[in-house]
């Protein structure tokens, strides 16, 4: 069963316009509130074409093809393809919004939704401007060109968890062990769990934090002119990764509390209550591009306007700005250490009976200063060079290219 | 003497020098061309956290006597905490089905 919201000015499709916050309809102008549109036309959304529903399927590469349910466009009768989780979608050939309703009621309904707040525009203009900004973005990505910009809610479970622990502190100060108490809780309201499997976990919780203040009781009218998905991701399955997450927040906080260094917990009682859940629908602008021949897809929160998403750089000039650092700090840190050398030569040479332990302690403390620098800048340089690779290979991904993708173009 | 400190200095140098040119490079290249890092914290989702009893400075002995004791205050905080939410989330239930 589809539905789609129609004007009962001139009957084509409403959509859901965000600069307005209204069902608009782009033929007449008519528009409506959500709420409007269901008491004046109790029975709207509601116009019912009846399902072809089938699963595609290839016997013989029944692995390389994606199974799609057939429904049929309420508007011109042309067939709708839906992946399993898609709820809305639009019509191929006459462009119609479309909402897969017995999906939405046949599993859970979700109890809340996030209007988009950007609009497509808005989101183009950011990613455009962001890129433009980047010293090392290549010019062929600067001016990119759109292959891609769709709106898609993502489904999210939303837990409330009471946290509670009693915990026991080892932390070093002056060379002495020392402890601490801390009793404590926390009331995590709205904990964001992402729930579908197709989607990447770390890029959408790089999309976090959405405000769940303005959050709405979910109405399918919202759908209207967005593809949206249902989740795949249990209720049960998301909780255990929500009670995780509260717990390393919950540490994370309590830690910051705790003086000294080399903090750990050595004792802990934590207890913890789902006190709530709920099932909503959060707002997701993808963009793909292609550069190189390769896709990549920035998003945006649809909410808060975060931008997510790494691209690759200009490998000229990212060698000539390592050449001319490393010319410079060369230079300088030769001639720093080289002095340094000789100072401590110096001191070895020239220091006699109790001198000599503290010249000995001195020219100690150096190489072990050397050796902790030393240790220190390749590690954070190789590990920072690492997560960048990773997150460029996070946008190219072909995952999130196919999470986009696979859905039926206006 | 002179030549082992200018050929330790300069080994020293340039390794630490194309270490940090690296470390420099890489911060450059990610703060133009990767948005969007984020690691939550409890400030996000509500108040953060309420602490009720916290000690410092405790040697071992101590410390493990005082974790011993005292553990009916924060046991009360949280069933009034769970009682609360169960009152409120079946009065929300209510509405809505009133509503509906």
């Amino acid at each position: 069963m589809t539905k789609n919201y129609k004007c009962r000015g001139c009957g084509s499709s409403v959509e859901y316009d965000l600069s307005v916050k209204r069902l608009c309809c782009p033929y007449c102008g008519e528009t409506y509130t959500v709420e409007e549109h269901h008491k004046q036309f109790p029975e709207a959304g509601t116009e019912v074409s009846e399902p072809v529903s089938r699963i595609v399927r290839d016997s013989r590469r029944e692995r390389a093809v994606i199974p799609m349910t057939v429904l049929q466009c309420s508007s011109c009768g042309a067939e709708l393809m839906m992946n399993r989780v898609e709820t809305s979608s639009f019509c191929a050939y006459c462009g119609q919004p479309t909402v897969a309703s017995e999906r939405l009621m046949d599993y859970l309904e979700p109890d809340f939704i996030v209007p988009f707040k950007v609009t497509k525009e808005q989101a183009e203009r950011i990613i455009r401007r962001r890129v433009k900004e980047g010293f090392f973005i290549p010019e062929g990505i600067k001016n990119f060109e759109t292959e891609r910009l769709r709106g898609i809610y993502i489904p999210y479970w939303l837990f409330d968890v009471y946290c509670s622990d009693e915990q026991l502190w080892k932390y070093r100060k002056d060379k002495d062990d020392l402890y601490s108490y801390r009793a404590g809780d926390c009331t995590f309201r709205r904990l964001t769990m992402e729930a579908s499997e197709r989607f990447n976990d770390e890029y959408s919780k790089k999309l976090e934090p959405y405000n769940t203040g303005d959050i709405q009781r979910f109405d399918a009218a919202y759908l209207s002119g967005f593809y949206s998905d249902r989740f795949d991701v249990g209720k049960m399955k998301a909780r255990s990764q929500a009670i995780k997450r509260a717990h390393e927040l919950y540490n994370e906080d309590v830690e910051e509390t705790i003086p000294g260094r080399r903090k750990e917990i050595v004792r802990s009682d934590p207890k913890t209550e789902i006190l709530r859940s709920d099932y909503a629908l959060l707002p997701v602008w993808f963009l793909t591009f292609r550069y190189m021949g390769k896709p990549f897809t920035i998003l945006v929160n649809g909410q808060t306007k975060k931008m997510v998403g790494a691209v690759p750089f200009v490998k000229k000039k990212a060698a000539a700005v390592f050449a001319a650092l490393a010319v410079v700090f060369c230079i300088i840190l030769s001639i720093l250490f080289t002095y340094a050398n000789s100072m401590c030569g110096y001191i070895l040479s020239h220091s006699n009976g109790s001198s000599s332990n503290s010249a000995g302690k001195i020219v100690g403390y150096y190489i072990v200063g050397i050796a902790f620098l030393y240790g220190w800048t390749w590690i954070t340089a190789i590990k920072r060079y690492r997560h960048m690779e990773r997150c460029i290979g996070l946008t190219c991904a072909n995952t999130t290219n196919r999470f986009v993708k696979e859905r039926q173009d206006r | 003497m002179e030549l082992f400190y200018i050929v330790t200095g300069a080994l020293l140098g340039v390794s630490l020098g194309i270490g940090l040119a690296l470390r420099i490079t890489v911060t450059l290249i990610m703060r133009s061309n990767d948005v969007g890092d984020y690691s939550g914290t409890c400030d996000d989702f509500g108040r953060g956290v309420q602490l009720c009893e916290e000690k410092d400075g405790m040697r071992e002995k101590a410390a493990k006597k005082r974790y011993a004791s005292a553990r009916r205050k924060l046991e009360r905080r949280r069933e009034a905490v769970v009682r609360r939410a169960q009152s409120r989330y079946v009065s929300e239930g209510v509405q809505r089905l009133q509503e509906q």
